[in-house]
């Protein structure tokens, strides 16, 4: 992976997103939520990385702080070299799209497809010459029917199809990087298909980034180059997708894996790792490693070193940038966790 | 079935408006046995909710046609008065929004105790003791500490535990339980599947589950029905239907669904579901279906051809109607990855009236 070293498209480090939490008549501030806790990574060109992690995890908040829907309270943002932690340009928003869960409650139900795929073009002033043949040309790349669809409204579409609608919109300005927030999770499973292919044949002909937002690990397993697992606003564990799924290093990433319901016509042997409670509460997390109360993997500790899991936070290093290695294994993967699988 | 099923539902039609009526439910039949799992599996659209509902009296502004005999006793067109208390002691109902089924102004325990009131002549004292000992088997820690506790301090996979709680107040011999773990985090959603094993081996209860989430289903029932468009199109065990799925649908679904622990050229089904006040003619599945014949699979409704041992599907490519039916079903199933070598290939298949 030493190639990854070179110029990556976008570079986050150390970013933090807290949201004050007041309380009292004053309301003054008495705490913070620290939905997005000191996560960095590198995004390189024409790969797609995938965070994964369930409700609550910070996994959408940094989305939109990466995009600059939201403010950093701290760390940086670089896109191309340029930081962008102060607020985000007009180019970037050009070259920056997102796709969106839910394409019910995106789109703009009186306007009809065409003009919401040349919206962007409108806002940019950019294609007025061609604008229409061009919005025609973006709706068959995403695979619908110009002749049927241009004209029509988003009530007249299936889920499938206003999800390419959203898509054909994402693309109108060229973008480089598309951040896919659930983009597959509101629609039938049989439609799902149909446009995780869209996605995938597209990056393959645009050169497109993606930063794949998922809280289903069947869906990245089937995009993704890179997945990043985050737990309570932290990376726990970045890797390649195979190292990771196929051998999950930190024991969150382990347990997540396992509660996926498999689709089985024989009953296999439960070897499900069941979580205590659920995840805590992020404005108030635990001290030392935040997945402690819930590890699994402590009960087969000595005491001394379950005591470290309690006293200090495990952090996520980057092999590439010198740091530690915990992982103990060269696959370029970086792990929070005190342990290395041997040790266990 | 040779005993008498518990519940025996007999083309059972559920269908909205007078003049050119929806048609959710389009003639489905099935039973349950006593102690089973029975697992509906379908996606949006096929008409699963609506006909649970339309089992135990709960569609206000549709017509419900057939018969539904819960221990031999017709529910289609019974009082609202019995249809009450089947539902309160007989059926318990657990669905998808759990918001939806606490109101928010009064505490968790009172209105479980409530529940149990309405079914069972207890005390108050004796109703408290007995909704805290249904938190407790529900899995909620500290149950007397968040008997008084309101639906909106519970987290999402505690609200669902309550609700089945509840569900369970009037010792039902059935639980139907509508999409139980959509929306849930999947170690949250992991835990009701638990939990639902456990109740249904405890209380030698059965269980009606209904989900588009073919991996929930096919984790905790023994025998699948899949819907399409209002209808049954297959029906058969877990092994049969995940294993050597017969109808053109059920074995395209099952390409479609993303794997975990395999990434693989995904084969999305062309096309949408259809929409239930337009249905396509014949076979609903023919316009996306990739062995759908003209002159055949548009015309009459398919007959249910019957592959042996309860498993059965409702499609042309199985009668000599149909031209390329053996071959086109032997591709097809070795194409699906998950196949388990146990269901050999069935006998010559008879055709069945249904």
């Amino acid at each position: 992976m030493s190639e990854r070293a070179a110029d990556p498209l976008l570079s986050v480090r150390n970013l933090k997103r807290h949201y004050p939490v007041r309380s009292g008549i004053l309301k003054r501030k008495t705490g913070a939520v620290r939905a997005v806790d000191g996560v960095s990574f590198d995004l390189q060109r024409g790969e797609t990385l995938a965070i994964v992690g369930e409700s609550g995890c910070g996994k959408s908040t940094l989305a939109e702080t990466v995009i600059g829907l939201d403010e950093p309270t701290a760390g940086g943002i670089e896109f191309e070299g340029q930081s962008i932690a102060g607020g985000v340009d007009k180019a970037f928003r050009r070259r920056v799209q997102m796709v969106f869960q839910d394409p019910f409650s995106t789109l703009n139900e009186r306007m009809t497809v065409g003009r919401i795929v040349a919206e962007p073009l409108v806002i940019h002033d950019q294609r007025a010459d061609d604008r229409a043949a061009y919005v025609r040309d973006l709706l068959e790349t995403v695979g619908l029917d110009p002749e049927n669809h241009y004209d029509a409204f988003p009530h007249e579409l299936s889920g499938g199809q206003r999800q390419r609608v959203g898509i054909a919109r994402a693309l109108a300005l060229d973008p480089d990087l598309l951040v896919l927030d659930e983009p597959v999770s509101a629609l039938d499973v049989s439609v799902r298909a149909g446009i995780l292919e869209l996605l995938r044949d597209l990056q393959a002909e645009r050169g497109l980034t993606y930063l794949l937002i998922s809280h289903d690990v069947s869906v990245v397993r089937q995009v993704a180059d890179r997945v990043a697992v985050m737990y309570l606003g932290e990376f726990v564990e970045l890797g390649d997708l195979g190292t990771v799924l196929d051998d999950p290093a930190h024991p969150y990433t382990e347990a997540l894996l396992s509660s996926v319901p498999r689709v089985r016509a024989e009953p296999e042997p439960d070897e499900r790792i069941r979580l205590p409670g659920s995840p805590p509460d992020p404005s108030n997390p635990p001290e030392g490693c935040r997945f402690h109360p819930r590890c699994h993997l402590r009960d087969r500790l000595d005491a001394a070193a379950a005591a470290r899991c309690v006293a200090e936070d495990p952090a996520l290093t980057e092999r590439e940038a010198g740091g530690e290695v915990r992982t103990g294994a060269d696959d370029g993967r970086t792990v929070a966790c005190h342990f290395r699988p041997e040790q266990r | 079935m040779p005993e008498t099923p518990l519940l025996h539902v007999e083309n059972l039609r559920t269908s909205f408006g007078r003049e050119n009526p929806l048609v959710a439910v389009d003639g489905i039949s099935y039973g349950l046995r006593e102690g089973e799992t029975l697992g509906i599996v379908g996606e949006s659209g096929a008409g699963k909710s609506v006909s649970v509902r339309s089992l135990v009296g709960l569609i206000d502004d549709g017509d419900v046609e057939g018969s539904v005999r819960w221990r031999g006793e017709e529910l289609v067109g019974a009082s609202s008065r019995k249809l009450r208390s089947v539902r309160g002691s007989g059926i318990g109902m657990v669905f998808q929004n759990a918001e939806a089924a606490f109101d928010p102004s009064r505490t968790v325990g009172a209105q479980i105790v409530e529940a149990v009131r309405a079914s069972r002549d207890l005390s108050k004292r004796a109703a408290r003791s007995e909704a805290i000992s249904l938190l407790e088997e529900v899995g909620i820690g500290d149950p007397e500490g968040r008997f008084g506790d309101y639906p909106h301090e519970y987290s999402g996979g505690m609200a669902q535990r309550a609700i089945i709680a509840m569900a369970l107040a009037g010792e039902p011999d059935l639980l139907i339980a509508d999409e139980p773990t959509t929306g849930l985090d999947v170690s949250v959603q992991a835990g009701i599947v638990d939990l639902f094993r456990d109740l249904v081996a405890e209380r030698d209860m059965s269980l009606l589950l209904i989900s588009h989430d073919l991996g929930v289903v096919s984790q905790l029932s023994e025998r699948i029905l899949v819907m399409y468009a209002g209808r049954i199109i297959e029906r058969g065990s877990r092994k049969q239907l995940l294993g050597s799925p017969r109808h053109p649908y059920t074995q395209a679904f099952l390409r479609s669904v993303p794997d975990v622990d395999v990434r693989k050229d995904l084969e999305p089904i062309r096309g949408a579901p259809p929409s239930l006040d337009d249905p396509p003619t014949g076979c609903r599945f023919h316009p996306r279906c990739p062995a759908a014949e003209a002159g055949i699979c548009d015309g009459e409704a398919p007959p249910t051809v019957d592959f042996g041992d309860g498993h059965e599907a409702t499609c042309y490519a199985y009668t000599d109607a149909h031209p390329g039916g053996d071959d086109y079903d032997r591709a097809a199933v070795e194409s699906v990855e998950w196949e388990a070598n146990g269901t050999a290939a069935a006998d010559e298949p008879a055709e069945v009236d249904r």
